[in-house]
């Protein structure tokens, strides 16, 4: 992996997903990637290569679920949308990373 | 549960997995076109975004193998692949499908059929609370002047299951038992709701019944003491009735209970409803409706039920927890003569000893008892041996069909292990084709086994109240499991062991050397399914000629148009004093009936399964016979039934004193013909040990009575006058005319005598209970003789096809020398010899395996011996010319090609 700046730490990604899809919205596999990427102001680059069994994964979880739908370019697509077992894993989540982000900072800037 | 969630999620998958091909795909693609739709917005040429965003996905093909992956495990993949590969083939390969699927259904719907009726008949314990601490009671060394009136087969009177009622009273302080129960029949009846009539089957039970068998009603209640009391209970007489005769009166009534039922003219008050498991305690032979027991008194005024003497009372008791059946049944033996002392009759000091040594024992009870499978038991296990050898011949069969299959899979076989396939997904591939076919040979044997069994009970007519049911239970379970087991290795493994033995395929360097092997595998085989096809066709070719011997043999008596009909003045509620009144006038009424030639009253017809014995005494050479028949009957009896008179003359229509009719055979063994006998006078003993004696008016012909294999019984001919009144009585007719116009002729007579009712319980043909006295025999010869044939076309395909195979493998060779000159019948005669060599060896281990099961048919066989030379002479003659005829079909194909062609093959 090197150390590829735009690389996401392991075991991130289910809760990058899951964040940007948290408000409710059916995104497609394009929009999620582009969310990420945006949001994090642009650190953050997932590869489809992990995104995609990302998905299928946490569908197979039953996090999420997905129905088909029609892409703006008229094409069979995948639409993404958090169920009520993938809010809570959030939650569970947000919490876990949260208190590792504050102990990492702690500990790094010895605040 | 999630686990289970997340497995059907899986699998539905695998299901559509060509569908998650495509959803991968569009996905991917949908994904593409949107980023090189933004790469574009971006400024860059179509084609580089095109480039760009396709090297961005990096390896699509490995995301999308191991999303797949995610969505189904491989291993599941696998199985899946094998079984729809595997299902493919054999769809393919429709004839040898079909060739292994029919003899597999009929291998397994055999032993299923068979089995279940053993399972239901023997084996399966009774649907109460702990059916081990159940036993019944018997009575064994009975004194020599026993009467004995069993149902069922000619029973040997040296036990009997019935008892009186004063011992079973006196048993109920015993205190081994937790409790006591007796229930006694006397036979089928009729009962009436709102002027319909239905049949029945009753039994009279005591108080505690059902709480000794610890059954629950499905609705009401069941009896308790004081529901058998003399008198009856306040309320009026109650009955509970089986959940089939609520469904066939009641339809399902919910509110049935207070509803009244009449038996004759008394009404009983349904009660209860028994669940539908408890259908009584005689496998195969089920209890409509139960009735208190001092319900007798009443029903049948007549019949001295509560009498010593009147043995007809079957006693089951339930072993008082902590004490084995070892312990109890030690106790009851050891106690037995102070048990008869208590219940001792005034009797002749002489014969106070004999009833004092009569001895009672126990007998396991958890699967109660039944004279169906006394009568059945022994048969059944003989076709339960032959239908394992038949499952045996099929599974060998099915060995011999795959491994010719794998043998000519062979070099894909090896070429797949040569490029990487391991053996054991091979030999996976392999097992899973033959569990395939097993499985639905197993499903098909099952759907037949539940088709052909209604069928054998109705062609042998094992009784009008025999129903036998295939249960599902865990021994039916465990059977058909050991079945699959048996067969899935025998036929599964041993192919694929042999195809996938890679050493063995490395070893040889030739292939002959692998066929050779295959062949003398499956040469064995074959010789396995001749040995067993010799056996089973020789055992059916011996009691075929039994049987045959049977029907020919002379009963002594006349059965054609002679008709029986059942019954039951007295269970109409009539007195005792009108009784024999009625029975007299009906019978004088019907005689004068047009088409009716003569009519009789009979207690027990020839052949009907009853059968009465006696001991008696004479003053004449020989002062004693014992076991001679008795046969209670009125005047015209022998007209009835064509015996002649050889001496004296017949019944008067009312005796005035007590006289008997004896046998041609008696009459010369007690007296040196029939003119001497007249006159003499033969005494005989009842139960209470009080001598009677009536005077002999008359001799006739020798009849068979119970058994077509015995020589004609010694028998003794009584005047129903004279005996104890009966419950149902037989009126037997000669008529000429349809049973229709009979029936319509005896109606208003019946009805006129028995206060307005119709007694009939059913009406038979004389020649009927002759064909069904022998439905033991005739079950299994013709099931044994379908079994043989069977095996034997088995046994047949299977040597035609292993010639078949071995002409193949050698039509290079059979083409040169043809080529050489070789005569076409030369070649025909090697392989026949092939063949033959096969049948004899099979036929010498067939000679040895019958020689060692001669026994257990040999009580079957009547008018020959199980070494008969003419039957196994047939049988070994037969099997070698449809052997030869077998062989020579492939070999005979071979020779009729071109041996150019044959050269060239392969």
């Amino acid at each position: 992996m090197g150390n590829n700046p735009q690389e996401i730490l392991p075991g991130t990604l289910d809760l990058l997903i899951l964040n940007t899809l948290e408000s409710g919205i059916s995104a497609h596999g394009y929009t999620i990637m582009e969310t990420i990427w945006s949001g994090s102001g642009e650190l953050f680059r997932v590869e489809e290569g992990a995104l995609y069994p990302a998905l299928h994964r946490l569908q197979l979880q039953g996090y999420l679920e997905a129905e088909w739908g029609l892409s703006e370019a008229n094409r069979r697509a995948k639409y993404y949308k958090i169920t009520a077992a993938g809010r809570k894993h959030l939650k569970e989540k947000k919490t876990d990373w949260n208190r590792i982000a504050l102990g990492m900072r702690r500990m790094l800037e010895g605040a | 549960m999630q686990f289970f969630k997340k497995l059907l999620l899986k699998v539905r998958t695998l299901r559509l997995q060509r569908q998650l091909d495509q959803d991968l795909h569009d996905e991917m693609a949908a994904h593409l076109a949107l980023k090189q739709q933004a790469l574009e917005r971006e400024g860059r040429n179509a084609d580089e975004a095109k480039r760009q965003s396709v090297h961005a996905f990096g390896n699509p093909a490995q995301w999308k193998e191991s999303t797949r992956e995610m969505w189904i495990p491989a291993w599941l993949e696998g199985i899946w692949k094998d079984l729809t590969f595997g299902t493919r083939l054999l769809l393919k390969d429709w004839l040898f499908t079909g060739t292994a699927l029919l003899t597999l259904a009929i291998g397994i719907g055999a032993n299923t059929a068979i089995f279940s009726m053993i399972n239901d008949l023997m084996l399966r314990a009774l649907p109460v609370k702990d059916p081990d601490q159940l036993a019944w009671i018997e009575i064994t060394n009975l004194p020599p002047w026993e009467n004995s009136g069993q149902q069922g087969k000619q029973a040997a009177t040296s036990s009997r299951m019935f008892i009186s009622h004063d011992l079973l009273q006196a048993m109920e302080k015993q205190d081994v038992f937790s409790g006591i129960a007796g229930h006694m029949s006397l036979g089928n009846t009729t009962l009436e709701n709102k002027g319909e009539l239905y049949q029945a089957f009753p039994r009279y039970v005591s108080g505690s019944y059902f709480s000794v068998l610890g059954v629950q009603p499905l609705i009401g209640r069941f009896f308790t003491s004081e529901d058998d009391i003399s008198g009856g209970p306040q309320g009026g007489w109650p009955i509970v009735i089986s959940e089939s005769m609520w469904n066939r009166i009641f339809q399902r009534d919910p509110n049935i209970l207070g509803s009244v039922l009449l038996k004759g003219s008394i009404p009983f008050t349904v009660i209860g409803i028994a669940p539908a498991s408890f259908t009584g305690t005689s496998p195969g032979h089920e209890t409509d409706a139960w009735i208190p027991m001092r319900a007798l008194e009443v029903t049948y005024p007549s019949v001295p039920w509560y009498r010593q003497g009147w043995d007809q009372c079957e006693a089951v008791v339930r072993i008082r927890s902590g004490v084995t059946f070892q312990q109890a049944s030690t106790r009851i033996l050891n106690s037995s003569r102070v048990i008869f002392e208590g219940i001792l009759p005034s009797m002749n000091e002489k014969y106070r000893e004999v009833f004092l040594s009569q001895k009672i024992q126990l007998k396991p009870g958890r699967s109660g008892h039944s004279w169906l499978a006394a009568a059945y038991g022994n048969s059944l296990w003989i076709l339960f041996g032959a239908v394992s050898a038949i499952l045996l011949i099929a599974a060998t069969n099915l060995t011999n069909l795959i491994l010719t299959r794998s043998i000519a899979r062979d070099r894909e076989i090896a070429v797949r292990l040569a490029i990487g396939a391991s053996a054991h997904r091979i030999r996976r591939q392999l097992m899973i084709e033959s569990g395939i076919l097993v499985i639905a040979g197993l499903l098909s044997g099952i759907v037949l086994a539940q088709w052909i069994t209604p069928i054998i009970q109705r062609k042998f007519s094992l009784g009008d109240w025999v129903h036998l049911n295939m249960h599902f239970d865990w021994r039916m379970f465990g059977f058909l499991s050991f079945v699959l087991i048996f067969v899935v290795l025998i036929s599964g493994w041993i192919p694929a062991w042999k195809t996938t033995n890679t050493k063995m395929i490395y070893r040889q360097t030739n292939e002959s050397q692998l066929n050779r092997f295959g062949i003398l595998l499956r040469s064995s085989l074959i010789v396995l399914q001749i040995s067993l096809t010799v056996a089973l066709l020789g055992g059916a070719g011996l009691l075929v000629y039994s049987l045959k011997s049977v029907f020919n043999e002379k009963t002594g008596f006349d059965a054609s148009l002679r008709y029986l009909i059942y019954i039951d003045v007295a269970g109409t509620g009539t007195s005792n004093e009108k009784l024999l009144l009625a029975h007299q006038n009906i019978q004088e009424n019907i005689r004068t009936l047009p088409g009716v030639q003569s009519v009789t009253w009979t207690k027990n017809p020839p052949f009907s399964g009853m059968q009465q014995t006696d001991h008696i005494y004479t003053r004449g050479r020989i002062s004693e016979v014992a076991n001679v028949f008795t046969h209670e009957i009125t005047n015209d009896y022998f007209n009835v039934f064509g015996i002649p008179l050889l001496a004296g003359q017949d019944f008067p229509q009312k005796p005035s004193h007590a006289v008997c009719i004896i046998s041609d055979n008696l009459a010369r063994h007690l007296f040196g013909s029939p003119q001497a006998a007249i006159g003499e006078k033969i005494q005989s003993r009842t139960q209470q040990g009080k001598e009677t004696s009536a005077e002999i008016i008359g001799v006739v012909g020798n009849a068979k009575y119970s058994n077509m294999k015995d020589n004609a019984p010694q028998t003794v001919y009584r005047h129903i006058i004279e005996t104890q009144p009966q419950a149902t009585l037989t009126l037997a007719l000669r008529f000429s005319g349809s049973q229709d116009s009979l029936l319509k002729g005896i109606t208003p007579i019946l009805r006129r005598e028995s206060s307005g009712r119709l007694p009939i319980l059913k009406v038979r043909t004389e020649e009927e209970i002759l064909h069904q006295s022998l439905a033991s025999d005739r079950l299994l010869t013709t099931l044994l003789t379908a079994f043989s044939l069977f095996a034997l076309i088995i046994s047949l395909t299977g040597i035609a096809g292993l010639l078949s195979y071995t002409v193949q493998q050698r039509r290079r060779e059979i083409g040169i020398r043809m080529a050489l000159g070789a005569t076409p019948s030369l070649i025909l005669r090697q392989f026949q010899n092939f063949g033959v060599q096969l049948g004899i060896a099979g036929m010498i281990l067939g000679g040895m395996l019958s020689y060692g099961l001669h026994r257990v048919i040999e009580s079957y066989l009547y008018g020959i011996k199980p070494n008969d030379p003419l039957i196994w002479g047939c049988v070994a003659l037969a099997l070698f010319f449809s052997i030869v005829v077998a062989a020579s079909v492939p070999a005979w194909r071979v020779t009729r090609n071109d041996p150019l062609q044959s050269l060239r093959a392969d």
